[in-house]
């Protein structure tokens, strides 16, 4: 399908309402609260929604897809923009993710949660102000888009007094050291990623026993943001024993799924070449992201773990 | 060749073959036209094969309309071999890429052409065997170029070149019915009359097109002992060199670099040693019991010559690290980047990399009258290569549209290829002749009395491409 | 935003090579050597001279993952990945001077 349909109509929900796809805002921060953290402070976990998020963009692009294959003339892909501009909110009846993919994510949120909760002081959390960095306009390169997106974040974060934001992907990660600075005059606030700040919070942790695991590195964490070692440290402190792929750290192989709106066969293919380098390491799976998660598990063996690195580190 | 033809050709090759396999965007086709050497020309159209029916059926339609083809892997070459110089029809292998028998009994890959060295190799590295054949660009060179440049690579005294490691080769002719052959055999072993596969082999894609080659392959090592060497003084690193290779040893690997150019290399990269001075990189290998002796071997010879520091490793894991081969694998970036010190980080610039080889006891005053050639005309020259076999790559690094420099080094360039013909050498070891060393393939043959060789290479073009079509104004 | 020329600066030291679709994930699955970094980069070079984008050109810049591999290997140090968001943020501007073009991602 068009790849120039889906930019068009993301980038115009995203403006319309916030996210880049048809959702219930109210539902993206629901999995915090029974953590009781404080709404306020000045050093705010933000998770830019992605986690949640990725859920809803998955079966967005699947429906729309479908959309586009049934409109040969383009005639729905245009309704279905008509709707956009009209009603964004209309679509979100219609977006129904899979909810064991929506509890997978929050459950991962509530383990990294926990653990920030649990060795470093003073952490609040945004709530309803919790809201998506727009990093997929970034990525597509609409920066006007963007830069009206990013505005409306800093403009939150203002009011809510962030003075530091711990961010828990590495999308959103980047999008806020990279793209926020260039777009938002006088961005002040300090990015800091979970993974950095636990490596340097010195925890003497719980050994695991022989747990043998392979690592699959997010492209914008090893080759953007250099954040190699820290997990690395992290999960070594817990007694893990790593066999590392061959392409891993600096040199690691994309999981494929930044194309996954653009052309699934491609997403698939590659997540397949990537699957099968991490496998032949071991059968236990460490993923830190939420696209590269999502994207791996639809090519998983049935034998093999795909676990995100929050789940094991929540056994500090 | 005129506009009508090619499109005949193309209407006519569209109702034959698939038309994904036809690209014709116009932008898209400039990455076609271009080489490193810096060579620009201008592709009509690429056809993808997918099979050897698919070559013969181009072929055979090249010539009923006399459109020139221009086969390419992946346009690494540096002599312009691949480079598009009249309007033509690029041949583009890189769909052809598969293994279609790997046989370890034999010791034999029957291979596509597509196929990546270094893709090959990680193919056959769980079978404990290998394809030996390494140039410094293996993981983007494909078996077909590398067949049809005659390529060499780090480890080629011991191994030598592709003609060395080719049995056999399936080829189609640029002829009526775009006829295949199968020329040499399965087995190393083979006499079947005349020798048609190294013809093939070097050949720059002006006699044919290769469509699978059976290569032959060899157990990896046991154990590669490597010691890397640092010399204040040049000759000081040539002798060691001569010394170990007098000894009754063949290395496995043996790389040379001039201090300057390690300096380069050196920069932007982890290092846990200084790296000053001249380098030697040399490998031997043996099996896991001998490799303390041979330890002791190297490092005796080594610092007999004044080598002011040797590092040595036991076996590749140690090798990597201890970062020993990291500086040669760093030696392009550091042309690119000696280059971006002189002419400023936003130029264009061009990297010319001379090719000669001379008998390798003839290194040390090849490596000598070089770089003195090199202060006469006032260029900054790195200096280095395989000297295990002794083929040196003397290199400069210039901005292309300064045209008094690039008249310069072409000059330089001709005077290189001389010196080497004067130590009893050649003008091209592993790049081929392309379109920049027609001139010097000329004066070499003058050079050695024997220029009827080139009537006669002329008259063996004329049998195998009867209309001239294939890679049109290259080698001869 | 990063101007045009800094842009062009950027991707005018490619020295063609070609050791960067060695680790490209996407160069083997498409249909053209337009869908690895030396075709993108390149292409890039095309867009910013001549103002020329085809379907192709389309489809090159927007199969790339931005994943960077390529960026490590390259003698010349290009930000491969930085380099073609650049230039879809270039394309998005001039899309609205309404040059309308379809974007599809073809396979082999
Ligand atoms: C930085 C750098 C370092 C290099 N180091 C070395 C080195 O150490 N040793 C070395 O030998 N070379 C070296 N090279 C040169 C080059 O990479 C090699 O010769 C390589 O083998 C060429 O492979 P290719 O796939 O790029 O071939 P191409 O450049 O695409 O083609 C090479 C020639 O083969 C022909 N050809 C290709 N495929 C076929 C086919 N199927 N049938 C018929 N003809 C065909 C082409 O027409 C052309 O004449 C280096 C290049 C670079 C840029
Ligand atoms: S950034 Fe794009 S061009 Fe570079 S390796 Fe990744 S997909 Fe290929
Ligand atoms: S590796 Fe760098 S210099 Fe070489 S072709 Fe790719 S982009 Fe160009």
């Amino acid at each position: 399908m068009d790849a120039k349909d889906i930019m068009d109509l993301l980038a115009e929900i995203t403006l319309k309402t916030g996210y880049p796809v048809p959702v219930n805002k109210d539902a993206l921060f629901k999995w915090a609260e029974p953590l009781k953290l404080p709404s306020n402070g000045d050093t705010y976990i933000y998770t830019g929604a992605l986690y949640q998020l990725i859920p809803y963009i998955n079966y967005t692009v699947k429906y729309l897809e479908l959309i586009s294959e049934l409109s040969a003339g383009n005639s729905l892909i245009n309704l279905v923009k008509k709707i956009v501009s009209i009603s964004p909110y209309y679509l979100s009846s219609i977006i129904k993710p899979n909810i064991k993919e929506i509890n997978e994510s929050e459950l991962i949120l509530k383990n990294i949660a926990k653990i920030l909760q649990n060795h470093v002081k003073g952490i609040s959390y945004l709530y309803e102000d919790d809201i998506y960095s727009g990093v997929l306009l970034y990525d597509f390169g609409m920066d006007d888009y963007f830069s009206i997106h990013a505005h409306r974040v800093f403009e939150k974060f203002k009011l809510k007094n962030v003075r530091r934001v711990i961010t828990v992907d590495p999308h959103t990660t980047h999008v806020l050291r990279e793209g926020y600075p260039r777009y938002v005059d006088k961005f002040d606030i300090e990015v800091i990623n979970y993974l950095e700040l636990l490596d340097k919070a010195n925890i003497n942790a719980e050994k695991l026993g022989n747990l043998i695991v392979t690592i699959h590195d997010p492209c914008y964490y090893s080759r953007y943001e250099n954040i190699i070692d820290q997990p690395r440290k992290l999960l070594k402190s817990m007694g893990i024993k790593i066999n590392e792929a061959k392409r891993s750290g600096k040199n690691t192989f994309c999981c494929g799924g930044p194309l996954e709106s653009f052309s699934p066969k491609f997403s698939i293919d590659i997540a397949k070449m990537r699957m099968n380098q991490l496998i032949s390491e071991s059968n236990f799976i460490i993923t830190m992201c939420p696209i590269c998660k999502a994207n791996l598990s639809r090519v998983k063996p049935s034998n093999v773990k795909l676990i995100d690195i929050a789940e094991i580190l929540s056994k500090f | 060749m005129n506009e009508g033809n090619i499109k005949n050709f193309i209407n006519e090759l569209e109702s034959s073959i698939n038309s994904n396999k036809i690209l014709m965007d116009d932008i898209i086709l400039k990455l076609y036209s271009r080489e490193p050497s810096g060579i620009e020309g201008k592709a009509k159209t690429v056809v993808f094969p997918e099979n050897n029916d698919d070559v013969s059926k181009i072929l055979s339609l090249a010539y009923k309309y006399e459109v020139p083809i221009y086969a390419q892997g992946s346009s690494s070459s540096l002599s312009g071999n691949a480079a598009p110089l009249k309007e033509g029809v690029i041949v583009s292998f890189e769909r052809m890429n598969k293994i279609k028998e790997l046989n370890i009994t034999d010791s034999i890959a029957i291979v596509e052409p597509g196929i990546r060295i270094d893709e090959l190799n990680i193919n056959l590295e769980k079978s404990g065997y290998m394809f030996p054949i390494d140039p410094a660009s293996q993981s983007v060179a494909t078996i077909g170029g590398a067949i049809n440049n005659g390529a060499g690579g780090l480890k080629g005294a011991k191994y030598g070149t592709m003609k060395d490691w080719v049995n056999g080769l399936q080829i189609v002719l640029a002829d009526e019915n775009g006829t295949t052959l199968f020329v040499g055999c399965k087995t190393v072993k083979c006499r079947k009359g005349y020798d048609l596969t190294r013809l093939i082999i070097g050949s720059e894609g002006t006699l044919a097109l290769v469509t699978e080659a059976v290569l032959r392959l060899t157990p990896i090592p046991e154990s590669i002992v490597t010691s890397l060497a640092l010399f204040n003084d040049l000759s000081d690193l040539l002798n060691a060199f001569i010394e170990i290779k007098s000894s009754g040893i063949q290395p496995y690997i043996a790389e040379f670099m001039d201090s300057k150019t390690v300096e380069m290399a050196s920069k932007g990269i982890e290092l846990n040693f200084t790296p000053e001075g001249n380098m030697l990189l040399i490998s031997i290998d043996t099996t896991k019991e001998s490799t303390d002796k041979i330890k002791k071997f190297l490092e005796n010879k080594l610092s007999k010559h004044n080598a002011n520091k040797i590092i040595t490793s036991l076996n590749q894991e140690e090798a990597e690290e201890m970062g020993l081969f990291k500086i040669r694998r760093n030696l392009f970036a550091a042309q690119v980047s000696m280059g971006q010190v002189i002419y400023g980080a936003n130029k264009k610039l061009q990297v010319f990399i001379e090719d000669i080889v001379v008998p390798p006891s003839k290194i040390i005053e090849a490596v000598n009258k070089v770089r003195d050639l090199g202060i006469k005309y006032g260029l900054q020259v790195s200096i280095g290569g395989h000297i295990g076999d002794g083929n040196i790559h003397p290199s400069v690094v210039y901005d292309p549209t300064d045209e008094s420099t690039k008249d310069k080094v072409i000059k330089w360039y001709n005077e290189v290829m001389r010196i080497a013909l004067e130590l009893n050498g050649s003008i091209s070891a592993e790049h081929g002749i392309g379109i920049l060393k027609k001139e010097g393939l000329v004066m070499e043959m003058n050079y050695y009395n024997s220029s009827k060789e080139l009537s006669i290479m002329r008259s063996i073009k004329s049998i195998f491409d009867p209309k001239g079509i294939l890679n049109p104004g290259k080698v001869l | 935003m990063i101007n045009d020329i800094m842009l062009f600066d950027e991707v005018n030291r490619c020295m063609y090579c070609g050791f960067c679709e060695s680790v490209c994930p996407t160069i083997s699955l498409g249909p053209h050597r337009g869908y690895g970094p030396r075709g993108r980069v390149n292409l890039i070079k095309e867009i910013l001279k001549n103002n020329t984008i085809t379907e192709e050109v389309l489809s090159s810049i927007y199969s790339c993952l931005l994943c960077n591999a390529c960026n490590l290997v390259c003698p010349a140090k290009i930000d491969i990945g930085r380099a073609v968001r650049e230039v879809r943020a270039i394309i998005n501007n001039y899309n609205k001077q309404s040059i309308k073009k379809k974007i599809i991602i073809r396979e082999r």
